[in-house]
Order: C-alpha cells, then structure tokens, then sequence
C-alpha cells in the first residue's frame, strides 16, 4: 500500500476514534498536541489498524506524528507480508 | 439537542489549565472561594511550576474548581441549555455534586480536599500500579482476576470505561503478573501500563474509604435537581450521596454504564465533556457513535460552544 492509501485508512479512523475532520489529519500533525488525544488514543487508533490491515503492530509512545504513524505501520506491512 | 454533561476525573490535568479563564471574573470569584473551602493556593496549581500537578493531593481540588468554574459561566451564559442528565468519571463526580445543586461550593471544595488527602495516605502505603486493557474478552479476563484473587494476590478490576477498555490496577507485582497472564491467553488486544502510582476504587483505598463515611456522616444534601449516574450503581442519586461518595473509593467505576443510562433513560443525545481532556468523549463515542460530542477545557473551546448554542437557537 502507498503512504497515501495508508493515510486515507488513518484519517477514517482518527475521525470515527477522536471526533475530527480528516483535513485536520496530514502526515505533520502531531497527534497528542494537534489532536488533543491521549497516549490510550493512539493506541485505540492502532488497534483499529491492527484490525483492518491483519497485521500486528507492537508500537511504543515514541510515535509522535501521524507521517511516523503512517511509516511505521507501512514498515510493518513489508516486514510482515 | 438534550445535553449530558460529563466532567472528567483525575489524570485529565494539564499544566496552564484554567488560567486562560482567570479574565473572566465569575471563573476569578469561583477559584478564588474553591482555594480559601480547600486551603490552596489553587491558581499556583494550575500554573503546575514546580510539578504540583503530580500530586494527587493539589490535583483533586484543582479539576473541580476549573470545572465548576467553567459550569457557572455555562449557567450564566447559556442559561436554557437543556440538561438531561449528569455523570463525573470518580472526581468529576464531585463536579456533578454541585453542578446538579445537591452541595454548594465551599462543602463541596473542603469535602474533595479531604477525600484528596485521605487518598493519597493510602497511595503512599503500598506500591501501586495500573493497568488498562482495550478490546478486552471480559468474561474470561474477570475469570483471571477472580483466580489472582484466590491466590491472595491485591489485583482488581477498578474501571469499566467502555466496552473497549477497562483497567485493572492493585499492587504493582500483581498487576504485573495479571497483565501477563491477560497478554499469554490472549485476553486483550493490547496492554499498556500506566504511569499512575494510586490504585484508586481497589480494596487498596478501604482506609480512605473509612475516613470518608467519617468525613460524610453529618454533610447535609440537598435533592439534586438534575439526574446525576452514579459510577459505583449506574443509577442515578437518589437521597444516597453519602453513603455512594465513600463506597466509591473502594469500588470499580462502570462509566460505560453511566452513558448507556444517560442514553436510554435521560434521552441525551448530545454531551459536553467540561475538562482538560477529551477522554470522556472518546468512551461516549465508544459506547454509542449517535451521540454528538463536544468539549471545553480551554477558553477558546468555551467560546466557541456559547457562539454556536446561540447560533442554533431560533
């Protein structure tokens, strides 16, 4: 999957888990302070990736950005495959 | 649009919170009073300088004063908001006690002030940890817990968030040990450990629980005039606020319950999460996505919801 796939499937997500408008989400929004979300909030959003793509994504706090979240699970989907 | 409000509870503390507010001179009058009821310098505490945020002590009556504050303004400003119903996650309870009449603010600050000490005496007995599990198979998960139990290991369910996500907290080794067992039987999607020392409404708080109902015993309240849903029975008050404010240190909270009630017996289909934090919201969203919801932890947001109460009406 592309960046873009994977960042369209973030920014359903992100809208049905926090209550924001996909424009709000690109790939420099920084999710805790741009988004006002909690560190169980990202993790809420992972789950929902985990889910949709089959995959298992073991991620840490060191996520910050929505661009590093789109990386990581992109680099996880390779790694997986 | 029928309103629940919902005032977030402890750990939605953010340094800078409430000061923002200070211009306003009912917020001013309100903080002012909440630090001469609960003997601290409450302004200093936002300001969170020298890390007093961190302590379980200064947080409590700092969350409930910005949140009464920001409730008398909403009454001031929006004086027809339709209010069906209450509920305050643990502290925010608190919240709901004065926002719904049933106390005014002085007891309301001195009670929480004390409910604060009480809990962080029986925080600094044991080393506690958390736990929260999303996605979790409940049944087979209290299964695990039950038998840790018998074992005579401290760990216990302590919320019921949503359907997504509970937490588990106790004793830190017997968190630890529960939360692998939950991670080896695959009982959860996910385990994140949380960095709270205070394994609040466990046995863990049976001392504060006691020094409450003391504390309780002769506090007057009046009938609360709008539903407020309990945490600890996920009904609403009814003349029991003494007894429920002391038994709920020691018992899990269900605030999933809470909204369900809200839904279907206070017919709310929107909420207004008044906090720092949006977690409320994202558990009401969870429980059921009909609901709209917004939120006011900032000034900016306050405006923002008053401007569009007015646009919408006639």
């Amino acid at each position: 999957m592309t960046k873009e796939e994977i960042l369209k499937d973030v920014q359903e997500i992100a809208q049905d888990e926090l209550d924001v408008a996909p424009k709000k989400i690109t790939l420099t929004t920084n999710i805790k302070e741009d988004l006002d979300a909690d560190s169980l909030d990202l993790f809420e959003i992972l789950n929902e990736l985990e889910d949709k793509y089959n995959l298992d994504l073991d991620a840490d706090e060191s996520i910050q950005t929505i661009g590093q979240l789109v990386d990581f699970v992109q680099a996880e989907m390779d790694k997986q495959k | 649009m029928s309103y629940g409000i919902l005032f977030s509870g402890q750990g939605a503390q953010k340094a800078g919170m409430g000061l923002d507010f200070l211009s306003d001179a009912l917020f001013k009058d309100t903080i002012k009073k909440a630090s001469l009821a609960s003997h601290q310098d409450l302004v200093a505490i936002f300001k969170d300088k020298k890390g007093e945020l961190n302590k379980t002590i200064n947080v409590q009556p700092a969350l409930v004063a910005f949140e009464i504050g920001i409730f008398r303004m909403l009454k001031r400003d929006c004086p027809n908001l339709n209010i069906n119903g209450m509920v305050g996650l643990s502290l925010g309870e608190y919240s709901a006690m004065y926002a719904s009449n049933s106390l005014d603010l002085e007891n309301t600050l001195s009670l929480v002030s004390d409910r604060a000490r009480y809990m962080q005496e029986d925080a600094d007995q044991i080393e506690n940890g958390m736990a929260a599990i999303l996605k979790p198979k409940l049944n087979d998960l209290e299964a695990v817990i039950q038998d840790l139990q018998k074992q005579s290991k401290r760990v216990y369910i302590a919320n019921y968030n949503s359907p997504k996500q509970v937490v588990i907290a106790g004793e830190k080794s017997s968190v630890a040990l529960a939360a692998k067992q939950i991670k080896d039987n695959d009982l959860a999607q996910r385990i994140i450990t949380l960095k709270v020392n205070g394994a609040f409404h466990t046995p863990l708080f049976d001392h504060a629980k006691a020094k409450m109902t003391k504390r309780l015993a002769n506090m007057k309240f009046q009938e609360n005039k709008v539903p407020v849903i309990s945490n600890t029975t996920a009904m609403p008050f009814s003349g029991n606020w003494r007894e429920i404010m002391a038994k709920q240190l020691a018992v899990p909270t269900h605030f999933g319950s809470c909204i369900q009630y809200l839904v279907e017996h206070e017919q709310i289909n929107q909420t207004l999460e008044i906090g720092p934090g949006k977690t409320l919201s994202s558990f009401a969203r969870q429980i059921d996505r009909r609901l709209k919801c917004s939120h006011i932890g900032n000034y900016a947001e306050y405006q923002a919801f008053v401007e569009e109460e007015y646009g919408t009406k006639e």
